[in-house]
This record gives structure tokens, C-alpha cells and sequence, in this order.
């Protein structure tokens, strides 16, 4: 653990020395670095330094930490109470009193030595303590951080009828317990990194050597590396930080709130992110068909996962599409529906002041302000919002005559599919994708709709994540991984592939 | 790299919506679905009166057919003589019958074809239809149950099917068979019934309706003018009318050569074999053993194999075909206990007889036309292609001999052994 | 471009269908039965497995540079002057086929079901993701040609219907009434509708197992083929040699008798759904000529020369020009693609071998 941090820090060090601004300033001495963070913090009533003496008349120390994220009781007793009250056995001469001893004395577990400035901030912004000490070069930082944050909770997106009923939290140490829990293979792999030069935050990246392949790693290791930002709140930002085309509407990482899915996932060979504050992994590299797995499908029949499986690409699809298509048949290509139907239709579209685009626009335009409108309103009311506006307006618009019935059936099927994919990125998604299809329909027909559509595959079979592309179990076909696509086949253990893999790595 | 691939996508956004202008965006509503249309022959020019169903679209009323005729000179001349007078784009992509009156049947039908087909969304999945008298009064029946006619036509073609007493040709078939010499097209013969008390109503809403729309219509031809709504206001409805399969016509090329009556029809699907299912009523004289008078049968057919042969003799060709029946029977007259095998035996070769009498007159009768549905040109040009000559071929067929061979079986079904009756009989 | 090689033998196999199948395969059962009579059907299987020999014999050719592709061993194989003006003559070929593959699809739906609409339009939208889609590199494109023709594919089945509705005398006598020589014509007519396969002269070199190469090719162009055939057997049982050869678009007018209770006309939607596979032919063209391109100014950026020979193809063929015309237009070119790619195979092969045997010996 400790020469694999040496490792990330001689690369974080590699990767930031390129900036002479914030080169790295070596330790300049005890009084020196007192007074410098003292400076950095006047205006900090959390900080705390506690001054003290090694033994009785050793050299002088100071402990440096925060108050808000350390746990006080703990630096006392772990690191003031043994260096300042148990000394008796220790020579007081400054030469047999370095730093080993100094790390023999400490009764903390995790001790980390540090010898630049910068490293020591950061790692008393992240909650340890720093241990200065006179006439040493280096510093000790020593982790002592407090938990301040929530108990682990049910999952509240992820739900699942049967299966585990614990989701993630903001705590990273936290969350990599509950991970332990599922996996207890020394095989798991965990690098910590440290992103953001002034708003330091630990990032912590698990996999499992042997089933991730070692591409995958390294271009995930040197992207994360070079992630050069002000500060980082959520794994949304980390998404497009390390996504291969930012301005690409398709979530590009699994993000997840479960321990279970994500261990499912580590065994699958890909890699999972924590960031300290944020309660979701971000899981790594995502193909297209991730967005249809859903974690209550491995608690159910295979043969129901399966059809739920198709059931909701064909939402996806009639959630992006049927707007679009509703329009397409209206304006251009009556021909497609069945003469009872086409004049069903145009009997209700008889009267209908607009025309079928600005019609559609028009309901899905006040669909989604309907929807956005019910997120901000407090839930205990919200209900009936969104009961009322669904109702009064759909049935007031049909009386109106500003729509045809057709089309408040088409919008309501419409908003319905797209709640039906398990990945509530894809809601976003299939929004954005649903309006771009309604506007080619709109001018040019069905062929508008595939060549949408086809600009969509285009897109999507351009996009690699960490080298692999979106469109996996497809394109490259790989008839192997479609046990686990939309057909669902029952779970008989690891696969030959994951066999191979882990035997490979273990000889 | 980013920013081209980012550019590239703002260029296609940009040159879609600028090249696009909507050139054929027409909302449905706005567009009149033509679901019939009918073709009547006149004597003076213009010869076309083009008659045009299709429904009302206004809410409530979209099951009325909204009849109008127009007369030009040619189809296209009719479809853009309406679309200028009427402002709505007139579609032909639901159309569901094409009427020939009876009169028009005998003038070639490929310009009304041509002219049918250039129409981009034209539905070449219309069926032909013949009608006695005009098309325009076939059109103009109302009924019941406000119908819209043409799918009242086809379902009386779909049941017709199911009995096989009508053949259901669709345009695109129709024309193979025009194009092919030697399977020439058989299509349904239609009549309007219960016309009767409909004249007076309808000269009455004539005089009533402003005769604005119609640009040349309610001209000659025969059973009645354009009826229905004309514009919108309420004409008295003439009463609930039906229209039934009366026979077929045979055609050569694109003309009709002649009409058959239903019985004869049914035995010329007899003898093409496509006959399953199909119900014949036939006449049997008295026999002595069987009837004891004239009586009439009905058969039904359960399974038909019909198998031509070609011989020539003397570049005459002499066709022989061999008919397979099994069939049921639904009134036997007489009283002898048929489940008895001497007895049905008899019974058999008595029907295979009659079978046979009337399939050939119905072949003789077709084949004295020129007409060839039967398709047995194409059994020549398989069979001798050395004296196939397309152009010869009505000429040739007129003289060619036939033979019938019949075989009949009745199919007993049930499990009885003896006929069911009292034992002291 | 792509320093690992990653395109799969599967993925090989779908580029080269995807390059053929949407070329000419509306007019193709006319053309072959205005020469092969209703023996039509005959003779484009003959012309496939003419194609599948040619085919052959490139995949050998490019089996001799293992890595390259035409646009690399051109000039070292022919030297920098004939390099360059074989170059030059298949960068002409390739654009004529970018420009009569999206000149004909247009033209057809402007003919058939936008009909107010310029077909500039639609050939705009074509090259502009045909561009979209070769910009991406190889990789992509192979990726993109899998899910097209994985996605387009089940259409092919809607050719069951006219099938089962036509009439089998149509087809008899099989061999009646066309001689070799009309037999020939026919299959040279069909040249077009199998234009294309050269694509794997520049996917060969991105293989990952480049051995797979043969049977891609061998199962690919053989799924092609069948399609056609059954293609010109179904047009014929169902029209009528005589129908059919009045028919400018016959594959179309036979996807509109399809009517089923959901949907009612089946060449709308085909027409929508081929659009893909029209984006893709022409992808695939396009791509060749970029590589072309590179080939004669080694400097090109390609991505910026795929867009460049996009607009230029775009503007050049500007204007309307009537199907029949552009029909006729490519069943020229169709026939010398054939004559190109087998002169080229043959001559090539034989100089390939010496080439190597020298480079062997050095």
C-alpha cells in the first residue's frame, strides 16, 4: 500500500512539476512550516496546532489538523499521548530520535511521510494530521479522519424487490468496506489518487488484477493522472473529465449506488471509481447495453430479465422515436398505416388548428415543464401536481381542440417509455434525442428519422471508452457477451473467459 | 479533432434545416384519400367520366363516401381537374377498388393504367373490378351501415374469395397478366342490386344540389348521376343498397372480351383448380336408380386438382384435363342410403359426369373468345416452345380441341355406419 | 491511421457486404432480364460468383503487403508514374460511385415518395453522413457496417412475399430461351449491383487475423449473391418478364404489394430503412477515395480530406439529373469497375509475386 502510494505520488509529482507555478516546495524546517500554515490558515478556526516536546525534554513537535475533519480523541491518543508521555524508554538524542522512531512510537495504522508542502496540505486538507518536528527534513502525516457523514442507507434509485438493501455513502473508506465485503480477494486492486491542486479530494480507483486488462488500467491510470483541475465535487464532473467526447449526449460511465452491482461489475473485468464525497461509483469502461441492465435483474428469472431486458430497448426506442414517427406519418407518409386507421386518424386530426410539428412540440414542451416542475415541488404534494397536470391538462387540451387525442396518447407513451430504462441518465438522453428526431420528421419525413438515427450509429460506433467501444456486445459482435445483453442466461459461475483470465494472472 | 468532428455536426444541423423547406409536408386531414375510383366509357368526347369516392374527414362523418364525377379525357387529366378545383391534395395511396363500367371494359384499359401508375403513391394493391352498367352507379350505392364503398367491395371480394367465386385481382396482377399473352386476366363482375326506388331520390337531390364541383358530371352512361354529399349539404339519402358477385369478365389484353354468369365462372375456377371450398349448384337429370326426378345439388368442393395436358396434333393443340374432386354433399333428393359403396359409387360417376359436361362448355365458351385465363398459352410456350408465337396465340387458341376427364369423390364424414332411420323402414 | 489492427474477420465480411448491397439493388432484376430474358436470375449468380473469383484474387494481391493498402503499394508496385495513374483512375471510380450511389437513392425518393422535394436534399444528407462516418477511421466504420447490415438486414425477408405471390411459370424453362452470349450480357449488367468489394483491399490491412480475410470474403460476396438472386427470381415470378422489363425500379414496386394489417406499404419503410445501408455503400466508396487521395499527396490530412472529397462530390454532381439516366450511367460504370478490378487483379498478381520473390532474395 504504502510503495504503491510512493508510486502515485512520484507520478502525481511527474505530472504537476510541469507547472512551475505550483512546483513542489520541499519541507523548509519546523519553525519555518509552523509559521507557513499558520499563515495558510489565519483565518481557519478549525485549524488547530498542538505544540509539544518528545518525551520530556525532547525536540520540539507539533501536531497540525483540522479540527472539522480529524478526530481529535484520536490524534490524542495516538499520537500526542506516545510521543509526548510514553518517551521514557527513548534516547532523547535528536540523532536516535528520526523519523523511524518517530513511526516506531506512533500507534495509528495508516503513517505516511511527506517531505513538500504541498503534499503535507493536501493531506491536511483531506483530514490527517501533519506531525512536524524540529530538526527533521520530513513530516509525518498521520490519518486520523473523522467520519462525519450519514449511516449506510437503502438504496433510493437502484431498488430492488429481493437482494442487498445497502447503498453507498460519501465516505470513500466507507464505501470500499462495503465492497470488501463482497469481495475478499487479495486479486482486488486499489490505487488512491489525489485530484485538484487546490481543493484536494481521494479518489480511489478498485479493480481486480487478472480480470481488468492491464490496457484498460494504464489508460484509466495515466488519464486520471493527468486530470488537472481546480477542485472536483462529483463523479458527474470525473464523467466528462475522462470521457473521450465530452459533448457526447450517451452517459459514457455506469454510475451506481449499490456495492453489489458494482462488485458484479469488478468480476466483470472493468473498474470501479470512488471520489470522497460523492455516495455513487462510477464504473469504467460502459458500453451502450449497460444502460439497460438494471441490478434487480440478477435477483429474478432469467426468462423474466430477458423480456424485460427487450421490453425496455423497445421503450428507449418508442420513448426517442414515436413522437418523431407521429409526426412523419401526418405530414408525409400516411401510407404506412392501414386505411381504417389513417382515417381514424384524420378524423381526429380534423379541426386541429396546428400543424402536427408545432402540435407535438408544443405537448412535449409542456410534458417536460410538467415533469421538471414536479422534481422541484416538495414530494408530499407533488403527487397530486403531477396527477393534476397529467389529467385536467391532457383532457382540457383534447376539449380545447389545440391537440388531436391521438397525440396525448402518443405523448403519454412517449414519457412512460422513457422512464422505463433502469438508468436515469437515459431519461436526459432520450429527451434530447426525442427533439432532434421530431425536428428531422418534421422536415423531412421518415427519411429525416434515419438519417438521424443513422448520424445516432455513426456516433456511437465512433465512441471507445478506455478503448473499448460503446457498442461492444454488437459491434465488435461477441455473441459470448450477449448472455448477458438482452438475453439474460441463467448464471452458471464465472465464464470460461473469466476463468482463463484469473488463472492467467495467478500463475 | 474535436472541434471539426464538432463542426461537422453544426453543418449537418445547419445545411438540414436550410436545404429543407418542407416541400411535401401536407397534414392528413388536409389531404382526400381517393377510396374508389371508377372509369366510365362514353361515347362522345371526352370519353372518360372518372368517378371519385373518398370519405368526408370531418369528425363523425368520415364513414360517408362523398361521391364526384368528373369527365376529361384521360385519368390524370380528371385527378388534376379536381385538385385545381378543390384546393386538397388528392391521394391515391388507400385506394381500394377500380371500377370499370361495363362500357369502358370494352376500350383498352392501359391508358387508364399508365396514367394510375404515375401517380407516385398510387396503391398498386387496388383490386379491378367490372361492373354491369356504369361504374359511377356501383359508386354511388350507398351501403349499409355507412360504409365507405370501397371497403364494402373488397370485403364482398374477400368473401367471394373464401367461396372462390370471384377472383380478387389487384392492379399490379392485372397488369402481369396484360403484359403475359397467354394468361390473360379474369376479374370479378359486379352488379348494383335494389336499385329500384333510388332514381326518383336521386333526381330529386340532383335538382336540389348546385351542380359547382362536378366539371363535367352526371353525363350520359346510364343507371344515375353523382349522388351523395356534393360540398357538404344534406341531399335526402337514397335507401340502403347492396352489390353482389354477378360473374366474371375475361379479358385479352387490356379489353374485355366477355362476360361469364356465376355458374360458368365457378366451373372455369374449376378447371384452373383453384376451386377449394367453392359451392356449386348443378342440375342432375332423373335416373332411375338415384332420382327419381330432374333435381338440383348442391356441391361443396373440399379439395380440386386440376391437371392440364398439351398435345398437338397438326399444329392444332389439343388440351386435356384431368379433374380431381372431392367434395360434399348438401341435398342429396333421392332416398337411397348412399352410405352404402355400390350406392355412392353410382353416385359418384354421376356427378364426375356432370362435372365434366359443364366444365368443358365453360372452358369451350372462354376459349371461343381469344381470351386465355386459363393460362394455357403458357403451357404451349413450356411445352412446344418451337411453335409459340405470342401474337398467334388468340387466333390459335380459338381452334384448339379440349377433352375433360372428371373423377369425383364425396367425402363422407361422421361416424355412422348406416344412414341414421327407424329400423322397421 | 490505426497503428494496432483491430478490425475482426466478421467485421471484414460486413464491410464488403455493406459496400455491395445497396448499389443497384432496385434495378438490378430490369437490367439483367433486358439481356438474360427469365433466365435473368441465372445470370446474376453467375456474375457473383464471377465477382467472388475477382474478389478472390484482390484478397490475394493484398495478402503480398501485409499493413498496406492500395494507396501504399500502388507506386511501389508500379513505380511512382504508373502508381500514380492507376491511383488516379480508381480515385475517378470511386467518385463516380459516391455520386450515382446517393444521385440514385435520392432520385428514387423524389420520384416515389417526396416528390415536391429537390433530390439535392437527400444527396446532401447522405454525404454529409457518409462523411460523418469515414472521418471516424476504419475502426469505426467497420463497427458501423456490422450493426448496418445487422440492423438492415431482416428486410431482406419482406423478399418472401412477392415470392410466395408470384407465379412459377414464369421462371420455366430455366435455361429457355437466352443463349450464352445474352446470359453474359446479363451478368456484365449486373457488374454494378456487385461494385464495391474492392473495400477489402483497405480493410485487409487493419485485419486482426488477416488469414480470416478468404472466408469473410468467400461467406460475404456468397450472402450477397443469394440476396440478388432471390431478389431477380422473386421480381420475375412476380412481374412477368414482360412486366418487369418495363419496371424502372422493379424491387421497389414489389416491396409495395406487401401489405400487412400494421403497416400498409413496405417500400416506404424499406426506402427510410435503406438510407443506412445507401450511407454506407457510399461511406465506404468515400472512404477509398480519401485513402486514394492520401495515396497520391502522402501529406492529406484525412479527416480533412474526406471532407474536402465530400463537398467536392457534393457540388460536382449538383443538380437534377432523371433516374433513367443515372440508371444507365451506372451499369457503365458497373461494367468498368469489373473490367478494372480483373485487368487489375490479373496484371497485378503475377508483378506482386516477382516483387516479393525480389524482396525475398535481397
Amino acid at each position: 500500500m504504502v510503495s504503491l502510494w510512493e508510486k502515485i505520488s512520484a507520478w502525481l509529482t511527474k505530472g504537476t512539476s510541469q507547472d512551475t507555478a505550483t512546483a513542489a516546495v520541499p519541507l523548509q524546517g519546523y519553525a519555518e512550516d509552523l509559521t507557513y500554515f499558520q499563515e495558510l490558515f489565519r483565518q481557519a478556526p478549525d485549524f488547530t496546532v498542538r505544540e509539544f516536546r518528545l518525551g520530556v525534554a525532547g525536540r520540539k513537535m507539533a501536531a497540525l489538523y483540522l479540527r472539522s475533519l480529524a478526530d481529535e480523541a484520536r490524534i490524542a491518543a495516538e499520537v500526542i499521548l506516545p510521543l509526548s508521555g510514553l518517551t521514557a524508554l527513548v534516547d532523547p538524542t535528536p540523532k536516535s530520535s528520526g523519523t523511524n522512531t518517530l513511526r516506531n512510537l506512533l500507534t495509528c495504522g495508516t503513517i505516511t511521510e511527506t517531505d513538500t508542502q504541498d503534499d503535507a496540505l493536501n493531506r491536511l486538507l483531506l483530514g490527517e494530521a501533519i506531525v512536524l518536528a524540529d530538526g527533521l527534513k520530513s513530516a509525518l502525516a498521520v490519518d486520523a479522519r473523522a467520519y462525519r457523514g450519514r449511516s449506510v442507507t437503502h438504496p433510493e434509485i437502484e431498488t430492488t424487490v429481493f437482494g442487498p438493501k445497502i447503498a453507498f455513502v460519501e465516505d470513500c473508506e466507507l464505501n470500499l468496506a462495503l465492497v470488501r465485503q463482497l469481495i475478499r480477494t487479495p486479486l482486488l486492486r486499489i490505487e488512491t489518487f489525489t485530484l485538484g491542486k487546490r481543493n484536494p479530494r481521494r479518489l480511489l480507483m478498485l479493480y481486480i488484477d487478472g480480470l481488468a486488462t492491464a490496457d484498460t488500467v494504464g489508460q484509466l491510470r495515466q488519464k486520471l493522472s493527468s486530470v488537472d483541475v481546480a477542485g472536483l465535487l462529483q463523479t458527474n464532473y470525473l464523467t466528462s473529465l475522462l470521457g473521450v467526447t465530452p459533448w457526447s449526449p450517451f452517459p459514457q460511465a455506469i454510475q451506481s449506488e449499490r456495492p453489489d452491482r458494482v462488485a458484479g461489475n469488478l468480476l466483470e473485468g472493468r473498474i470501479a471509481l470512488f471520489l470522497d464525497g460523492s455516495p455513487e461509483a462510477l464504473i469504467l469502461p460502459m458500453g451502450f447495453s449497460d444502460l439497460f441492465q438494471s441490478p434487480a435483474d440478477y435477483f429474478d428469472h432469467y426468462a423474466v430479465t430477458s423480456l424485460m431486458r427487450a421490453f425496455r430497448l423497445l421503450a428507449f426506442l418508442i420513448a426517442t422515436t414515436l413522437p418523431a414517427l407521429y409526426v412523419a406519418i401526418i405530414t408525409y407518409n400516411y401510407e404506412l398505416l392501414p386505411t381504417d386507421l389513417l382515417f381514424a386518424v384524420a378524423a381526429a386530426r380534423a379541426g386541429i388548428p396546428f400543424p402536427p410539428a408545432v402540435e407535438s412540440v408544443l405537448m412535449l414542451v409542456l410534458v417536460d415543464i410538467l415533469q421538471e416542475g414536479t422534481l422541484r415541488i416538495p414530494s408530499k404534494i407533488g403527487q397530486t401536481v403531477g396527477v393534476v397536470g397529467a389529467f385536467v391538462l391532457g383532457q382540457a387540451v383534447i376539449l380545447a381542440r389545440l391537440v388531436s387525442p391521438l397525440l396525448v396518447i402518443v405523448v403519454a407513451i412517449t414519457v412512460v417509455s422513457s422512464f422505463a430504462t433502469p438508468d436515469y441518465r437515459v431519461v436526459g438522453l432520450t429527451r434530447v434525442l426525442r427533439y432532434v428526431l421530431l425536428a428531422a420528421a418534421a422536415v423531412l419525413s421518415g427519411i429525416g428519422i434515419t438519417a438521424v438515427w443513422t448520424a445516432i450509429f455513426i456516433h456511437m460506433a465512433s465512441l471507445e471508452i478506455l478503448g473499448v467501444p460503446y457498442l461492444r456486445p454488437f459491434a465488435p459482435l461477441r455473441l459470448s457477451s450477449f448472455s448477458d445483453f438482452v438475453f439474460h442466461k441463467p448464471y452458471r459461475g464465472f465464464t470460461s473467459e473469466q476463468n482463463r483470465r484469473i488463472q492467467g494472472s495467478d500463475q | 479533432m474535436k472541434k471539426a468532428k464538432c463542426l461537422l455536426v453544426l453543418g449537418l444541423i445547419v445545411i438540414s434545416t436550410l436545404l429543407s423547406g418542407c416541400w411535401d409536408a401536407l397534414p392528413v386531414e388536409r389531404r382526400a384519400f381517393v377510396t374508389s375510383l371508377g372509369v366510365d366509357w362514353l361515347p362522345e368526347a371526352p370519353h372518360l367520366n372518372v368517378t371519385i369516392v373518398h370519405p368526408l374527414m370531418e369528425e363523425r362523418r368520415m364513414r360517408e363516401n362523398r361521391v364526384l364525377t368528373i369527365r376529361a379525357h384521360s385519368v390524370s387529366e380528371a385527378l388534376t381537374l379536381w385538385n385545381h378545383t378543390n384546393g386538397q391534395h388528392l391521394s391515391l395511396a388507400v385506394l381500394g377498388v377500380l371500377v370499370i363500367g361495363e362500357a369502358a371494359a370494352k376500350q383498352p384499359l392501359s391508358p387508364v393504367l399508365n396514367d394510375l401508375c404515375a401517380h407516385p403513391d398510387f396503391r398498386l394493391g387496388a383490386h379491378v373490378i367490372v361492373t354491369r352498367g356504369t361504374a359511377q352507379a356501383l359508386l354511388s350505392v350507398q351501403p349499409p351501415a355507412h360504409q365507405l364503398i370501397s371497403v364494402h367491395l373488397r370485403s364482398l371480394l374477400d368473401r367471394a374469395i373464401f367461396r372462390r367465386d370471384a377472383p380478387r385481382t389487384t392492379v399490379s396482377a392485372f397488369i402481369t397478366h396484360m403484359m403475359m399473352p397467354g394468361m390473360d386476366a379474369m376479374t370479378a363482375l359486379v352488379s348494383p342490386i335494389g336499385t329500384l326506388d333510388r332514381r326518383q331520390a336521386e333526381k330529386e337531390a340532383e335538382a336540389a344540389a348546385p351542380n359547382g364541383q362536378q366539371a363535367g358530371g352526371g353525363g350520359g352512361g346510364g343507371a344515375g348521376a353523382g349522388g351523395g354529399g356534393n360540398g357538404g349539404e344534406t341531399a335526402p339519402r337514397p335507401p340502403q343498397e347492396d352489390v353482389q358477385v354477378v360473374g366474371a369478365a375475361i379479358w385479352q389484353g387490356d379489353k374485355v372480351v366477355e362476360t361469364l354468369t356465376l355458374p360458368e365462372a365457378q366451373f372455369v375456377y374449376l378447371a384452373m383448380g383453384k376451386a377449394n371450398r367453392l359451392m356449386v349448384n348443378v342440375m342432375f337429370p332423373p335416373d332411375e336408380r338415384l332420382f327419381p326426378k330432374q333435381s338440383a345439388m348442391v356441391l361443396s368442393m373440399e379439395s380440386v386438382t386440376a391437371n392440364w395436358s398439351l398435345e398437338m396434333v397438326q399444329e392444332v393443340p389439343h388440351y386435356t384435363l384431368r379433374l380431381q374432386v372431392r367434395l360434399s354433399l348438401h341435398n342429396y333428393a333421392g332416398d337411397v342410403d348412399l352410405s352404402k359403396k355400390d350406392n355412392s359409387a353410382l353416385l359418384e360417376k354421376m356427378i364426375g359426369d356432370v362435372l365434366r359436361q359443364n366444365t368443358l362448355q365453360a372452358v369451350q365458351k372462354v376459349a371461343a373468345t381469344g381470351g386465355d385465363p386459363l393460362r394455357l398459352g403458357q403451357l404451349m410456350r413450356r411445352q412446344y416452345p418451337e411453335l409459340w408465337n405470342s401474337k398467334e396465340w388468340r387466333n390459335k387458341i380459338q381452334t384448339a380441341q379440349f377433352t375433360v376427364k372428371a373423377e369425383a369423390q364425396i367425402r363422407n364424414i361422421g361416424l355412422e355406419l348406416l344412414r341414421l332411420e327407424p329400423v322397421d323402414k | 491511421m490505426n497503428p494496432k489492427p483491430s478490425v475482426t474477420g466478421f467485421q471484414h465480411g460486413m464491410l464488403i457486404i455493406s459496400a455491395l448491397i445497396a448499389n443497384g439493388i432496385f434495378s438490378l432484376p430490369r437490367v439483367t432480364a433486358e439481356e438474360a430474358g427469365r433466365s435473368a436470375w441465372v445470370a446474376v449468380a453467375v456474375a457473383g460468383l464471377a465477382v467472388l473469383l475477382v474478389a478472390l484474387l484482390s484478397n490475394r494481391l493484398a495478402g503480398l503487403f501485409p499493413g498496406e493498402d492500395p494507396a501504399q503499394w500502388s507506386t511501389k508496385l508500379m513505380g511512382p508514374l504508373l502508381g500514380r495513374i492507376w491511383l488516379l483512375l480508381y480515385l475517378v471510380k470511386a467518385c463516380f460511385f459516391v455520386i450515382l450511389t446517393m444521385r440514385i437513392f435520392s432520385a428514387i425518393i423524389t420520384n416515389r415518395m417526396l416528390t415536391h422535394t429537390p433530390s439535392t436534399v437527400f444527396a446532401t444528407i447522405i454525404l454529409v453522413l457518409s462523411v460523418l462516418a469515414v472521418s471516424a477511421g476504419i475502426n469505426s466504420l467497420a463497427r458501423l457496417a456490422e450493426l448496418s447490415v445487422m440492423l438492415w438486414f431482416p428486410l431482406m425477408t419482406l423478399l418472401v412475399v412477392p415470392l410466395v405471390a408470384g407465379h412459377m411459370v414464369h421462371l420455366r424453362p430455366v435455361f429457355g430461351d437466352a443463349d450464352v452470349g445474352s446470359f453474359l450480357a446479363g451478368a456484365i449488367a449486373a457488374a454494378y449491383s456487385y461494385a464495391g468489394f474492392d473495400i477489402l483491399l483497405f480493410s485487409y490491412p487493419h485485419l486482426r487475423k488477416p488469414e480470416e480475410s478468404v472466408r469473410a470474403v468467400l461467406w460475404s460476396i456468397g450472402l450477397v449473391t443469394a440476396v440478388y438472386t432471390l431478389t431477380t427470381v422473386a421480381a420475375i415470378a412476380f412481374f412477368g418478364l414482360e412486366h418487369l422489363t418495363r419496371l424502372l425500379v422493379p424491387t421497389l414496386v414489389m416491396l409495395s404489394i406487401a401489405e400487412t394489417s400494421v403497416i400498409e406499404r413496405f417500400d416506404s419503410l424499406a426506402l427510410f430503412m435503406w438510407i443506412g445501408m445507401v450511407v454506407m455503400t457510399s461511406g465506404t466508396q468515400l472512404y477509398m477515395g480519401t485513402r486514394l487521395i492520401q495515396g497520391l499527396v502522402p501529406k492529406a490530412c484525412f479527416r480533412k480530406t474526406a471532407v474536402f472529397l465530400g463537398s467536392f462530390l457534393l457540388i460536382a454532381s449538383w443538380g437534377e439529373t432523371p433516374l433513367r439516366e443515372l440508371i444507365t450511367l451506372a451499369d457503365l460504370l458497373g461494367t468498368f469497375d469489373l473490367s478494372f478490378f480483373t485487368l487489375s487483379a490479373v496484371i497485378l498478381l503475377p508483378l506482386g509475386y516477382f516483387a516479393l520473390r525480389k524482396r525475398q532474395k535481397q
